[in-house]
């Protein structure tokens, strides 16, 4: 049975249907949902250079707030920066999860060169069990 | 620290080679961006553009190698091209190359001394100030390529900036700075207009730069030329890097080390000037273009400097017919990108007296051309600021027991020489009293001008006839009385000193 789960969510629907399957299937365990939030958008989206750590946790803010919205009351929601891969690892890895669930977009030809596929690097790397899924799962 | 060799190699993959796909792609966005960097700033210093590519490649590769902080980009810049223009006028440019080696000698000295940790004495008002004076100043340089131009230069410029700013819209896919650059060539070349190129500016590099001393005597006198330059170059350079490196921080969320990047400049200047280039550092603009493309290690800073090169010795011939307006263009969004924005809204909503000190830095470094001056005045005028700040927070009460008795004034605050003044206010010194009682438990005294107003009140209220007893001083201030208070001195008069 497991008891931690790690949610990593980019709010896309894919991410939803991984939410849903893991609500529905593991009832009973410790979820967290987790969104990373990628220095590539702070820095395209800043305006105030001297400002830049008020900008980031500004973002950090509304992000969690978003997650927040989407979390039930006994999930908990987390907001980490970093590139997407190492940090649902190093999340997993330091609260303890025993299973990562996630959604891929299932992108294919030169947008999964561009983009590669998180869901498939995690599976790669993760020391635990990895269970993805479709957002086009009924 | 001894580092075991398996964290060693551990630690060298971390930081170049964690993240290869994205740094290698960002690393050549911001080489193409680098190119009409180097040769408009060459042109602000007034030296061939060969000298600003040379440098922004070899700063580039030694400050990924020797730098602290991963995926930031350095290279020739604005801020120290401007310092640079009088030096290059008067003296030429071997002075130039020997000004760049001293400047890094006084970087590396700066990091030895572990100078980094005092970036924060700098307020964030100041470098508020310094971002945007830089911004104008690179804005303005961009002027005089409009005087005397054809007036074919005006639709060439908003052309490129539409370009610059529209084509993100539809896609993000290549830099639009580049595609306005290679749009505004083919149309000038097959309209065959006459306006300047890059070609018209200068030299351009033919062949990898090579290791030469510069061409000046080593003497007393030729120090005395340079360091005036290599001084304030010196401070601009750490305070553009070490910022640039706090911003490349907080992006990412994570931390560098601020005494290796200054060492690290430090030496990627040595080099510089060794190879013909001039004096450079952390560029903010670039740096955050490198992170929003996808850069983590410092790989893609090596990448950035290396592919510069190759493109400018490959495409040479290309390089060379691009027309000023383009580049003129790209250096109005670098000033874009560059200024605080945040900054305007926020003079609403700041104390005055730190809009002052932000205007205050820019005005200096508008009249002066010189970064280095605008921080000074910039952190002064915050002293300024602060101390009568702290200075209001000193405050004296006090009560009397019976009348004609016994008065204890208690004084709460910061005791120096800025305060001193209000704090003498709270005393009346010609009260008819048999005691007064000074309850320093909540006040602090800082100076000897701080120990000179007690003095004065001792002595004023002894002169009276009043018994003076000192209490709840605490060790510090005991210990300044102990050195420099004279009340108890033989011969010491009221209004001796003061």
């Amino acid at each position: 049975m497991f008891v931690k789960i790690l949610l990593p969510t980019d709010f896309s629907p894919s991410s939803e249907a991984a939410m849903r399957l893991a609500r529905e299937h593991f009832p009973a365990a410790e979820r967290c949902l987790l969104h990373v939030l990628d220095p590539k958008r702070i820095a395209n989206e800043l305006a105030s250079p001297v400002s830049s750590k008020d900008e980031r946790d500004a973002m950090e803010r509304e992000i969690l707030e978003q997650l927040r919205a989407v979390a039930r009351p006994d999930e908990a929601a987390v907001v980490r920066v970093g590139t997407a891969v190492e940090t649902i690892l190093a999340q997993a890895e330091g609260w303890g999860a025993d299973l990562i669930v996630m959604g891929t977009h299932g992108r294919t030809g030169v947008a999964h060169f561009m983009n590669g596929s998180v869901a498939e690097r995690v599976v790669r790397l993760a020391r635990g069990p990895v269970l993805i899924t479709h957002e086009n799962r009924p | 620290m001894v580092q075991t060799p398996s964290t060693f190699v551990h630690r060298l993959r971390a930081e170049w080679l964690s993240n290869v796909r994205g740094d290698l792609l960002a690393g050549l966005v911001v080489a193409l961006a680098l190119i009409p960097e180097a040769i408009g700033f060459s042109i602000v210093a007034g030296v061939d553009p060969k000298v600003g590519l040379y440098a922004s490649f070899s700063i580039a590769v030694v400050a990924a190698i020797a730098g602290g902080r991963p995926a930031m980009i350095s290279g020739a810049t604005g801020a120290m091209a401007l310092l640079m223009v009088t030096l290059v006028a008067d003296h030429g440019l071997p002075y130039l190359f020997a000004a760049t080696i001293v400047t890094g000698l006084l970087q590396v000295v700066f990091g030895l001394l572990r100078l980094g940790r005092y970036m924060r004495f700098v307020p964030k008002a100041v470098m508020v100030g310094f971002v945007n004076a830089l911004a104008i100043l690179i804005f303005l340089a961009q002027v005089e390529h409009f005087s005397g131009a054809p007036l074919a230069i005006y639709p060439l410029v908003l052309a490129g900036l539409a370009i610059i700013y529209l084509l993100p819209r539809l896609t993000t896919a290549v830099p639009a700075p580049l595609v306005a650059i290679v749009a505004l060539t083919l149309v000038t070349v097959f309209a065959g207009s006459p306006l300047a190129t890059v070609g018209d500016m200068g030299e351009l590099p033919s062949a990898l730069p090579f290791f030469a001393l510069p061409q000046v005597p080593f003497t007393l006198e030729t120090l005395t030329i340079v360091l005036p330059y290599a001084f304030p170059l010196a401070l601009v350079g750490l305070i553009e890097s070490l910022l640039t490196a706090n911003i490349v921080d907080d992006l990412t969320d994570t931390e560098s080390d601020k005494n290796r990047e200054a060492r690290g400049q430090g030496l990627a200047n040595v080099v510089t000037g060794c190879f013909g280039g001039m004096a450079g550092c952390a560029m903010i603009g670039q740096s955050i273009i490198n992170v929003g493309s996808g850069a983590r290690t410092r790989l893609s800073t090596l990448v950035a400097g290396v592919f510069l090169l190759a493109m400018i010795l490959l495409l040479g011939d290309l390089v060379r017919i691009i027309p000023m307006g383009a580049l003129v263009a790209v250096m109005i969004m670098v000033s874009i990108n560059t200024f605080d924005w945040g900054s305007l809204p926020g003079m609403l909503r700041h104390p005055k007296s730190e809009t002052i000190v932000m205007i205050g830095t820019v005005g200096v470094v508008l009249v002066t051309h010189n970064l280095a001056l605008g921080v000074g005045v910039g952190v002064t005028l915050s002293l300024l600021f602060f101390s009568r700040k702290i200075a209001k927070l000193v405050e004296v009460t006090s009560h009397l027991d019976v009348p004609g008795g016994t008065r204890t004034y208690r004084i709460a605050g910061q005791v120096f020489f800025v305060s001193t003044e209000a704090f003498l206010s709270g005393f009346d010194t010609n009260e008819r009293l048999e005691e007064v009682v000074l309850d320093l438990t909540a006040a602090h005294l800082w100076d000897a001008t701080a120990i000179a107003a007690i003095d004065k009140l001792v002595l004023r209220f002894r002169a009276r006839g009043t018994r003076v007893t000192l209490r709840g001083v605490n060790d510090e201030g005991a210990a300044l009385l102990d050195k420099l208070a004279v009340h108890d001195r033989p011969g010491a008069r009221a209004g001796g000193h003061g």
